[in-house]
C-alpha cells in the first residue's frame, strides 16, 4: 500500500513538468513550501518574461513623411535622405513607417540628376533650344520599400492621427521634402505634400494632439522653424510646453530656405540637416568616412539627437542655420526690453560660447574683443564678392541668350519644325534623321563651342554662389551662436523660474536617447 | 490763461517726453552696440525680416508705455516745480537722466554698469527735448 502509494504520488508528480524539484521523501509540509517558491519563482519568471517582451514591443517608434509634391519636385536627394534616416532610425531598434510621394504606386515619382553628361547625340540641340541638363536627368519610380502610405494630404493626416493615437511609446516624427513660408505668423508654414497638398503647422498641431505620448520632431525643409510651434500647447503665442512634452529639431528658422534640395546623387554633395544630424547619431558620414569631430560631447558612450544638432551646428558646411526647441523657447521668451539692449562684450561661460569658440577657430576667426566686428567686416566682404558673381551670372546670362539665338536662327531658318516638338513636321524631323543633321550643323557653328564654355562657366559661377553662401552661413552661424549664449545668460537673470525649467524641460527632452527604450535596457544592463 | 497755458504745455512736454521714451532708448541701444562692438540689434535686425523688426519694436513702444509715462510724469512735475526759480532752472530736466540711470543700473544689475551709456544717451536726448519744449514754451508765454 504504502508502496503503492508513494509509486501513485510520484507518478502524479511525474505528470508535471516540475515534479523534479519535488523530493517525495521530503515530509508534506516542506513539500508545500517548496510548491509555494516554486509558484513565486514561475510567477516571478514570467513577469520578468512579459516585461522584456512588453519593453520590446513598445520600442520608440518613427513615423517619416517624405518626398516632394509632384515629380518635377521630387529630387532624387530627397528619396536617398529618406533612406538613411530610415536606415538609422531601424538600426537603432526603432519601428519606422514611412510615407513617400504616391504611397508606392506605379509611376515615376523621383528624378535624379547624373553629375557625369550623358552622351547624348542630340546634346547640341538642347543646349540651344532646350533645357541641356534635361538630359541628365532621370525620371523613376522611388526605390524605397516598406512605404505605408502616400503624403498627399486627405490619406496622410488620419493615416497620422491613427498612428498617434495608437502610439505606446514615444514618436519620432521626420520630414524630408519642401516647405512654403508664411506671410502671417510663424505657426502658417507648411509642408508642401503630394499632388500639391499641403498641410501648415498650426494644423499638424492639432493632429499632434491625438497622442498622449511624448512626440519628438525633425523637419529639414524650408522655412521649417515654424514647426516648432508644435511644442507649446497653443501654436501661437504661448510659452507653456505642450503635455505630454514635444520637442525637436528644425533645419532653419520660420524665415530662411534650406539646403538640401538638390537634385544630385553624388553622396559629397549633401549638405542637408539630415546627413549632419544622422552622422552624428551613427557616427559615421554619408559616403561611410568617420564624423569630423566626437559629437558625444558628454562622453556617456551615447550620442543624443541634442549633441547631434550641436554637432551639426558646429560642422555642417552648408547654408541652414539649424534650431532646436529649446534655443527657439529662448528667442520666444526674451523679454521685448532685452530685445533691444546691447549685449554685453564679454561672452558667458555656456556651451553656445563654447561652440562659438569652436567654430570660430574652424573658420579662422581670430578671438578677440572685436571678434564681432571682424565677422561683420568678413560678411560685408563675401556680401560684395556675392554682388560680383551675381552680376557676372547675369551677364553671362546674358551672352549665353545671345549665342543661342545666334546658332538658332540659320537652324529655324532651314528646319522651322524644330520649334514644334509636338507638330507632324517635327516628328518627321525626328524619324528622318533630321534631328542628327541639326545636331551635326549646330556642332560645326563656330559659335556653338561659346556657347559650350558660357554654359559651363555658369554652372561653375552657380557652383560658386552657393559656396559663397555656405561660407556666409557659417558667418551668421558665429553671430547666431553668440545670439544664443547671450540669450541663455540672460534666461539665467532676468527669467522667472518656471522659464528657466520650462529651458530645462526641452533640453532634457532634446538630450533623451534617439531610442528611448534600448537606453533604458542599457541602463538596466548596467546597474 | 497763463495757468491754461502751463497745462497745455505740461501736456505737450509728458506726450513728447512718453512718446519719445523708446524710441530714444532703441536708437542709444542700436549706436552704442556700434560703437561697443556688440552688435547684436543690428545682427537681430539683419538676420531677421524687417517686418519682423517692426513689430518687435512697436511690441516694445507698447510694452513700454508705463515706464514712458513715468517718465513723462516725471517731466512734467521737473518743470512745475524747478523752471521757476532762476537757481532751479539750470537744473530742471536733469532729473530725468538721472532717473533712468539709476533705473537702469538697477534693473540690470551686473550688466547695468556696461550698460551705462545707453541710459546716460537716452536720458540726455531727453533732457534736450525737453529743454527745447521748455524753451518754446517760455517764448511763446512772453
Amino acid at each position: 500500500m504504502n508502496t503503492d502509494a508513494k509509486t501513485s504520488r510520484s507518478m502524479t508528480y511525474s505528470n508535471t513538468p516540475t515534479s523534479l524539484f519535488i523530493n517525495p521523501f521530503i515530509p508534506p509540509i516542506v513539500n508545500s513550501l517548496a510548491h509555494m517558491l516554486r509558484r513565486t519563482f514561475a510567477a516571478t519568471l514570467l513577469l520578468a518574461v512579459g516585461f522584456v517582451t512588453s519593453n520590446a514591443a513598445q520600442a520608440d517608434e518613427a513615423i517619416i513623411i517624405g518626398g516632394g509634391y509632384d515629380l518635377l519636385s521630387s529630387q532624387g536627394q530627397i528619396e536617398l535622405n529618406v533612406q538613411y534616416a530610415r536606415q538609422s532610425l531601424l538600426d537603432k531598434g526603432l519601428d519606422v513607417t514611412t510615407f513617400f510621394t504616391d504611397g508606392g504606386k506605379p509611376g515615376n515619382d523621383v528624378f535624379a540628376q547624373h553629375q557625369e553628361p550623358l552622351n547624348s547625340t542630340f546634346e547640341p540641340v538642347a543646349r540651344v533650344f532646350g533645357d541641356y541638363l534635361e538630359q541628365n536627368r532621370e525620371y523613376r519610380s522611388s526605390n524605397l520599400t516598406d512605404i505605408s502610405g502616400s503624403t498627399r494630404r486627405d490619406s496622410l493626416l488620419p493615416e497620422l492621427k491613427r498612428l498617434l493615437s495608437s502610439a505606446d511609446s514615444p514618436v519620432w516624427l521626420l520630414y524630408n521634402g519642401h516647405g512654403n513660408q508664411s506671410s502671417s505668423t510663424p505657426d502658417q508654414v507648411t509642408l508642401e505634400l503630394w499632388e500639391k497638398t499641403r498641410v501648415t503647422a498650426n494644423e499638424l498641431h492639432g493632429v499632434l494632439e491625438a497622442t498622449d505620448q511624448t512626440v519628438r520632431y525633425a523637419f529639414t525643409q524650408c522655412y521649417s522653424g515654424g514647426f516648432h510651434a508644435l511644442a507649446y500647447d497653443k501654436p501661437v503665442g504661448s510659452l507653456t510646453p505642450a503635455s505630454p512634452q514635444r520637442c525637436g529639431f528644425t533645419a532653419v528658422s520660420a524665415y530662411s530656405l534650406a539646403e538640401g534640395c538638390s537634385a544630385s546623387i553624388n553622396t559629397d554633395d549633401y549638405r542637408d540637416y539630415t546627413t549632419h544630424f544622422f552622422a552624428a547619431l551613427t557616427g559615421f558620414n554619408r559616403n561611410g568616412s568617420i564624423v569630423a569631430s566626437e559629437p558625444d560631447t558628454d562622453q556617456n558612450g551615447e550620442v543624443s539627437p541634442r549633441e547631434a544638432h550641436l554637432y551639426s551646428l558646429l560642422n555642417a558646411n552648408s547654408t541652414d542655420i539649424s534650431l532646436a526647441s529649446s534655443e527657439d523657447f529662448l528667442e520666444r521668451w526674451e523679454p521685448w526690453y532685452l530685445k533691444w539692449t546691447p549685449n554685453v562684450r564679454d561672452l558667458p561661460e555656456n556651451e553656445y560660447a563654447k561652440l562659438f569658440r569652436e567654430l570660430a577657430l574652424n573658420l579662422n576667426v581670430p578671438l578677440e574683443q572685436n571678434s564681432v566686428r571682424t565677422i561683420r567686416h568678413e560678411l560685408d566682404k563675401l556680401a560684395d564678392i556675392r554682388a560680383t558673381v551675381s552680376d557676372k551670372i547675369a551677364a553671362i546670362h546674358a551672352a549665353t541668350k545671345r549665342l543661342r539665338h545666334q546658332i538658332a536662327e540659320p537652324v529655324i531658318a532651314q528646319w522651322p519644325a524644330i520649334l514644334g516638338p509636338y507638330t507632324q513636321g517635327f516628328q518627321a524631323l525626328s524619324r528622318d534623321g533630321g534631328l542628327s543633321t541639326i545636331s551635326d550643323a549646330i556642332s560645326a557653328d563656330p559659335a556653338y563651342n561659346s556657347l559650350v564654355e558660357t554654359q559651363a562657366s555658369l554652372a561653375e559661377l552657380q557652383i560658386e554662389r552657393l559656396t559663397l553662401k555656405r561660407q556666409t552661413a557659417n558667418l551668421q552661424k558665429l553671430l547666431h551662436l553668440r545670439r544664443l549664449a547671450a540669450l541663455r545668460q540672460q534666461l539665467t537673470d532676468f527669467g522667472s523660474q518656471t522659464d528657466i525649467d520650462t529651458y530645462n524641460k526641452f533640453v532634457q527632452c532634446e538630450s533623451m536617447s534617439l531610442n528611448t527604450e534600448s537606453a533604458g535596457r542599457v541602463m538596466a544592463e548596467q546597474y | 490763461m497763463c495757468s491754461r497755458m502751463s497745462i497745455i504745455f505740461s501736456l505737450v512736454l509728458f506726450l513728447l517726453v512718453t512718446l519719445s521714451a523708446w524710441p530714444t532708448y532703441v536708437t542709444a541701444s542700436v549706436g552704442v552696440s556700434y560703437f561697443l562692438d556688440t552688435l547684436g540689434i543690428i545682427d537681430f535686425i539683419e538676420l531677421r525680416p524687417k517686418r519682423l523688426a517692426l513689430n518687435e519694436f512697436i511690441e516694445g513702444w507698447k510694452s513700454s508705455a508705463p515706464i514712458a509715462a513715468a517718465l513723462g510724469l516725471l517731466a512734467v512735475i521737473d518743470m512745475q516745480l524747478l523752471t521757476r526759480i532762476r537757481l532751479t532752472y539750470f537744473f530742471a530736466g536733469l532729473t530725468l537722466p538721472l532717473a533712468i540711470i539709476g533705473a537702469g543700473v538697477f534693473f540690470f544689475k551686473d550688466q547695468g554698469i556696461e550698460l551705462m551709456p545707453v541710459f546716460a544717451i537716452t536720458g540726455l536726448i531727453l533732457w534736450l527735448l525737453y529743454r527745447i519744449s521748455e524753451l518754446i514754451s517760455r517764448i511763446e508765454r512772453a
